[in-house]
C-alpha cells in the first residue's frame, strides 16, 4: 500500500489574509495505512480552527497506531461490510462487538483533542492580533470551558486499513470514495443529512461522539484505493460524478508516477482548483494498493466509459425533449407569446445539449482509446442532426406569385424547414395578403361596373 | 500534465430565487400589475448580480398559485434568460397547494442540483389574502424540506387582508414578513427583497456565521423604514393607508 496527502489554502483565505484551516494526513506500511482530513471552520468565532484540524489529525493517527496495535489482528475478521449512521442507524449486519470497539476509539479520539485544545488555550491566551479579529462576544471563549471546542472546531474523516481488515470513520461534511473492482466507486461511510449546505456536524459539538458515523470490512474485500477530501473539494465540482473522475485522474497519476510526484502536482493543482471553484481550503489524503496498478487503470477507465456513456443516453433524452418540445411549438408561435418564448428555450437548451454531446463524445472516444488503443470501439452517433437542427430558410422561387422581394432577413423569417426532414411549403403571409387585396379589388372593380 | 486537464470544468453554484405569487381574484387591477411592473423591472438588477459574481449563477424560477398552481416554466432560467410572461389574477388562494408543488421541485429531482453545486435558495412569497386550502397539510410537508429549512424565505402581505399568521409561519420569522399598503410600496418592496436577497444569498458564508435569512431580514428591514406604506409585520401596528387605484 501507498499513500499521499495534500493541503492548499483556499482562493478566498489567501485574498483575506486568513490561515489555511484544513489539515490531512497519510502513512502507509505494510501492517497499517491511515489517511485523515480535518476541516476547521471559517466562522468567526472558530478562530483556532486550523489548531484545532492540527490537532485532530494528530492525536487520531497517534490513537489509531494503539488502536490497532492492541486489538488482536483477527478481531474484525469474516465481518461484512457495515455501516453505522447516528440515532443508531445501521446498513449490514449489526454487531455489537465491533462497534462498541470503533466508538470507544471515536470517544478517545473527542477527549483527547478536547485535553489537547483545553491544555494549547491555557498556553496561550488569546493574543492582541486575536482581538483585533474576531467580534468581542467571543473574547471570553478560551476561558470559558463550556465554550472552547468552539473556538477550535473542525470536522474529522478517517480511512483505516491492515491486512486483515478495514474501518471507517466521520464526523462532519466532506467526502470519502472507495474504488472496487466489481462495485465502482462507492461512499463507505453513511452521509449525515444534518451535514447540508454550509452546516456541519464537529468536533466541537456537545455530544460530538453521537454524531460520528463508522463502518468497517474484515471478510476480505479491499477497495483498491480510497480518498478521502475536504468539502473544498466537493464543492468545486458539484456533482460526486465530477469529483469521483478527479480522483480517477489523481489515481492514474499515483499509479504511472508515484506519491510525491502527485503531492507535487496537487499542491499547484488544488490551488488553481480552489480559485475557479469554491475558493476554499482543500485536502485530499488517499492510500492505495500499489501492486494492483494495471487492473486497477483498467477498471477506472471502464467504470468512467460506463458514466460516460449513461450521460451520453441522458443527453439524448434531453436533446429529443427538447426537439419534440420545438416542434409542437412550431405552429403556434407566432400567435402566443408564451410559445414564442418557449420555443426560443426549446432550441437554445436543445442547442447546448447537442454542444455538450460533442464533448461527451469525444470523451468516450479517448476514454476508449485508453483502453484498446489498437482497436478501440468508438462511439457510434445516431441523432439525425440534419433533421434535428433548425435549418436556414428555403430561398423563395421569383416564380412565386404577388410576392414582393424582399431583403435577406425577411427571407430567412418567413420560412420553414420542418423536423425529420419533411420539407413545409413555405407560406408567405404578406404574399397572401396581398392576393387577397388583388381579389377584393377585383371584385370591387367588378361589382362597380 | 495538469490533473485539470480531464476534470470536467468546475461549475459555478448556483442560487435559485423563487418567486410565489397569489394570483387569486382579489389581486386583480392594481396589485397584479404592480407584481408584473415590479419583476419585469428587478430583472435586469439580478441579471447584474449574476454576471459580476464569479462564485454563483442566480435562476430563477416563478409559481403562480389561485384554484391550483402554475409554474411559469417547466425549469429554472438564467436571470440573463428569464422572460417574465404577465400574470393575470382569478380564483382562489391554493397556497397549502403552492407548498406542496414548491416542496417536489425543491428536490434533486425537481429543481435542485446537489448540495455541493448550490446555494440555499430564496424564496419570495406575494399574497393579499388567506388560504382557501389545506396550508397547514402543506406547510408541515414543505417544513420537512431540508432545502425549505436553509432557504431565505421573505413574505410580502399586499394590503390588510393578506393573512399575516400565515405569511409568519411561512417565512418562520414575523419580521421576514413585510406589509405593503399602496402600489408605489408594492413595487420597491418587490425590488429590495429581490435584489438583497439575491446579493446574500448567492454570496459564500462560514459555518456559525448569521444565517442568510437573518441578514436579508436586517437590511430589508432597514429599507422598509424608509418606504411609506411598507412596515414590518412584527412592528407595532401603525396607522396604514390602503391605496391600490
Amino acid at each position: 500500500m501507498k499513500g499521499f496527502n495534500k493541503t492548499c489554502q483556499g482562493a478566498s483565505h489567501i485574498k483575506s489574509n486568513k490561515v489555511c484551516q484544513d489539515c490531512s494526513f497519510s502513512e502507509s506500511t505494510p501492517e497499517l495505512s491511515i489517511a485523515l482530513v480535518s476541516d476547521g471552520h471559517g466562522g468567526e468565532r472558530y478562530y483556532r480552527s486550523h489548531i484545532g484540524s492540527e490537532l485532530a489529525c494528530e492525536v487520531s493517527s497517534d490513537l489509531i497506531r494503539i488502536f490497532v496495535r492492541q486489538m488482536p489482528s483477527d478481531f474484525f475478521v469474516g465481518a461484512p461490510l457495515t455501516q453505522y449512521g447516528i440515532n443508531g442507524e445501521c446498513c449490514g449486519q449489526p454487531s455489537k462487538k465491533h462497534i462498541d470497539a470503533l466508538r470507544q476509539l471515536g470517544n478517545s479520539i473527542i477527549a483527547k483533542w478536547r485535553e489537547k485544545i483545553e491544555a494549547h488555550a491555557k498556553e496561550n491566551p488569546i493574543s492582541a492580533e486575536e482581538m483585533s479579529m474576531v467580534p468581542e462576544e467571543y473574547h471570553r471563549d478560551l476561558t470559558d470551558k463550556n465554550r472552547l471546542a468552539k473556538v477550535y472546531g473542525c470536522t474529522l474523516i478517517g480511512y483505516v486499513q491492515t491486512p486483515s481488515y478495514w474501518f471507517g470513520f466521520q464526523i462532519g461534511d466532506g467526502k470519502c470514495f472507495s474504488f472496487h473492482q466489481e462495485t465502482g466507486p462507492k461512499e463507505p461511510i453513511m452521509w449525515d443529512d444534518a451535514c447540508f449546505l454550509n452546516k456541519t456536524t464537529s468536533l466541537c459539538d456537545s455530544y460530538a461522539s453521537e454524531k460520528i458515523r463508522y463502518s468497517f470490512q474484515g471478510d476480505g474485500d479491499f477497495p483498491f484505493a480510497v480518498f478521502l477530501g475536504s468539502d473544498g473539494l466537493d464543492d468545486s465540482f458539484g456533482e460526486d460524478k465530477n469529483l469521483i473522475n478527479f480522483y480517477i485522474q489523481v489515481l492514474k497519476l499515483a499509479y504511472k508516477s508515484d506519491p510525491k510526484n502527485v503531492e507535487n502536482v496537487l499542491s499547484s493543482d488544488l490551488s488553481i482548483l480552489s480559485k475557479r471553484g469554491s475558493q476554499d481550503d482543500m485536502s485530499i489524503s488517499a492510500i492505495y494498493d500499489d501492486t494492483k496498478a494495471d487492473i486497477a487503470i483498467r477498471n477506472i477507465t471502464e467504470w468512467q466509459l460506463s458514466t460516460t456513456l449513461g450521460e451520453l443516453n441522458q443527453n439524448k433524452a434531453r436533446i429529443h425533449k427538447f426537439h419534440k418540445e420545438r416542434k409542437s411549438l412550431e405552429d403556434v408561435k407566432t400567435t402566443n407569446t408564451k410559445a414564442a418564448i418557449d420555443y426560443e428555450y426549446a432550441v437554445k437548451e436543445m442547442m447546448a445539449a447537442i454542444e455538450n454531446r460533442k464533448r461527451l463524445i469525444q470523451r468516450y472516444n479517448d476514454l476508449a482509446k485508453e483502453l484498446d488503443e489498437n482497436n478501440p470501439v468508438l462511439f457510434n452517433d445516431d441523432i439525425p442532426y440534419e433533421k434535428v437542427i433548425p435549418q436556414p430558410s428555403v430561398t423563395i422561387t421569383p416564380e412565386e406569385p404577388a410576392t414582393e422581394p424582399k431583403s435577406s432577413s425577411e427571407k430567412k423569417d418567413s420560412s420553414v424547414i420542418s423536423q425529420y426532414g419533411r420539407h413545409r411549403r413555405p407560406r408567405d403571409r404578406r404574399g397572401n395578403k396581398l392576393k387577397r387585396k388583388f381579389f377584393k379589388n377585383k371584385i370591387k372593380r367588378k361589382n362597380r361596373r | 500534465m495538469s490533473l485539470l486537464d480531464d476534470a470536467v470544468s468546475v461549475p459555478r453554484r448556483t442560487m435559485t430565487l423563487f418567486f410565489l405569487i397569489d394570483t387569486s381574484g382579489s389581486m386583480s387591477g392594481n396589485k397584479i400589475g404592480a407584481v408584473n411592473d415590479a419583476i419585469v423591472n428587478v430583472l435586469p438588477m439580478l441579471e447584474d448580480i449574476s454576471s459580476s459574481n464569479p462564485d454563483a449563477e442566480i435562476k430563477v424560477a416563478a409559481l403562480e398559485f389561485s384554484n391550483g398552481t402554475k409554474w411559469l416554466y417547466n425549469e429554472p432560467k438564467s436571470v440573463e434568460d428569464f422572460k417574465w410572461i404577465d400574470v393575470q389574477a382569478g380564483g382562489l388562494t391554493s397556497l397549502g397547494e403552492a407548498c406542496l408543488e414548491l416542496n417536489s421541485k425543491l428536490s434533486r429531482s425537481g429543481y435542485m442540483k446537489s448540495a455541493s453545486g448550490s446555494y440555499a435558495p430564496a424564496i419570495i412569497l406575494l399574497s393579499d389574502g388567506g388560504p382557501t386550502d389545506n396550508f397547514d397539510g402543506g406547510l408541515q410537508t414543505i417544513q420537512g424540506n431540508n432545502w425549505f429549512k436553509n432557504a431565505i424565505r421573505i413574505a410580502i402581505a399586499i394590503g390588510d387582508d393578506a393573512d399575516l399568521d400565515v405569511l409568519a409561519r411561512f417565512t418562520g420569522n414575523s419580521e421576514a414578513v413585510i406589509k405593503v399598503q399602496n402600489i408605489d410600496a408594492l413595487k420597491q418592496i418587490i425590488r429590495i427583497v429581490a435584489v438583497t436577497s439575491s446579493q446574500i444569498g448567492s454570496k459564500s458564508s462560514s459555518a456559525g456565521d448569521t444565517s442568510k435569512q437573518d441578514q436579508v431580514i436586517k437590511d430589508v428591514n432597514q429599507a422598509v423604514d424608509n418606504i411609506d406604506g411598507a412596515s414590518t409585520a412584527a412592528a407595532p401596528d401603525s396607522s396604514s393607508y390602503d391605496d391600490w387605484d
